[in-house]
């Protein structure tokens, strides 16, 4: 979706010019904002996120499908410790994309259940991958600092 | 075959999941793939397919892009993956390998 779809979807949607130039504004130019039915939604480089509306009151907290299904909690912030914007994203997608599935065919129920063992058991992985990464990195910074120091001996 | 081109049994799976899928190749559906074929032997957190991912792409054997954000998945972009040359390159030579332990144990009656 390119900007320009944004801003006539935005002024489709009901919202005069001035309310989307306010908006665009509070989240920088870079922004593309567009409209969902209860919230407005801003794209920063490839990044999505909810937020509250400013002219039609409180946003969800999570994404409700047409069942009213929404994941239990916004697992969004743990995964942020460990991953990119764009990785976390993605993970994120896959897991709210499966949680409706769930909970459309065995109830919201076992879906929570899902969404919380996955949320927990991937949890170990990225981190155990974030931290070797950063071994790696402190080690390449200690070849540096090693080398930096010899060439100064 | 050099040393170190060997893959691991969850890489392997991963890679396998790949070739399976083709085009439609993202997070989850790999993920569903590879509790496939791992059905009895081992669970598999999308954490772990993710990270082993990654792990693959920096040794040349995927290559991932992301696609645009859909309003489906709540303006969430998805992950493709897709499996290189080299890829396959070391899928078949683990099988290979795989293929010469098999028969091996085979000829000794090992897994008779």
């Amino acid at each position: 979706m390119t900007l320009k779809d944004c801003r006539q979807q935005f002024l489709s949607a009901g919202y005069s010019k001035s309310e989307y130039a306010e908006t665009v504004a509070s989240f920088g130019k870079e922004a593309e904002v567009w409209v969902a039915e209860d919230c407005i939604i801003v794209q920063q480089t490839g990044y999505a996120r909810f937020i509250r509306h400013p002219f039609k009151g409180p946003a969800p907290d999570t994404i409700v499908d047409a069942l009213g299904h929404a994941p239990p909690i916004n697992a969004e912030f743990l995964f942020y410790i460990f991953l990119d914007a764009r990785n976390c994203d993605a993970i994120v997608g896959d897991l709210e994309e499966r949680y409706k599935l769930i909970a459309n065919k065995f109830g919201q129920r076992k879906a929570n259940f899902w969404y919380w063992t996955q949320t927990v058991r991937s949890l170990g992985p990225l981190a155990w991958a974030a931290l070797k990464g950063g071994v790696k990195k402190l080690s390449g910074l200690t070849a540096l600092f090693e080398l930096w120091r010899r060439i100064r001996g | 075959m050099a040393k170190g081109d060997t893959l691991g049994e969850f890489e392997l799976l991963i890679l396998a999941a790949l070739m399976m899928l083709g085009e439609n190749a993202y997070g989850m559906t790999v993920h569903e793939q590879v509790e496939k074929l791992a059905a009895g032997i081992r669970s598999v957190s999308l954490g772990s397919v993710y990270t082993t991912l990654d792990r693959l792409e920096t040794k040349g054997y995927v290559k991932s892009w992301f696609s645009d954000p859909t309003p489906e998945r709540g303006g969430r972009s998805k992950r493709f993956f897709e499996i290189t040359g080299t890829g396959e390159l070391a899928v078949k030579n683990s099988m290979k390998l795989a293929g010469n332990v098999l028969k091996g144990l085979r000829e000794i009656g090992g897994l008779a």
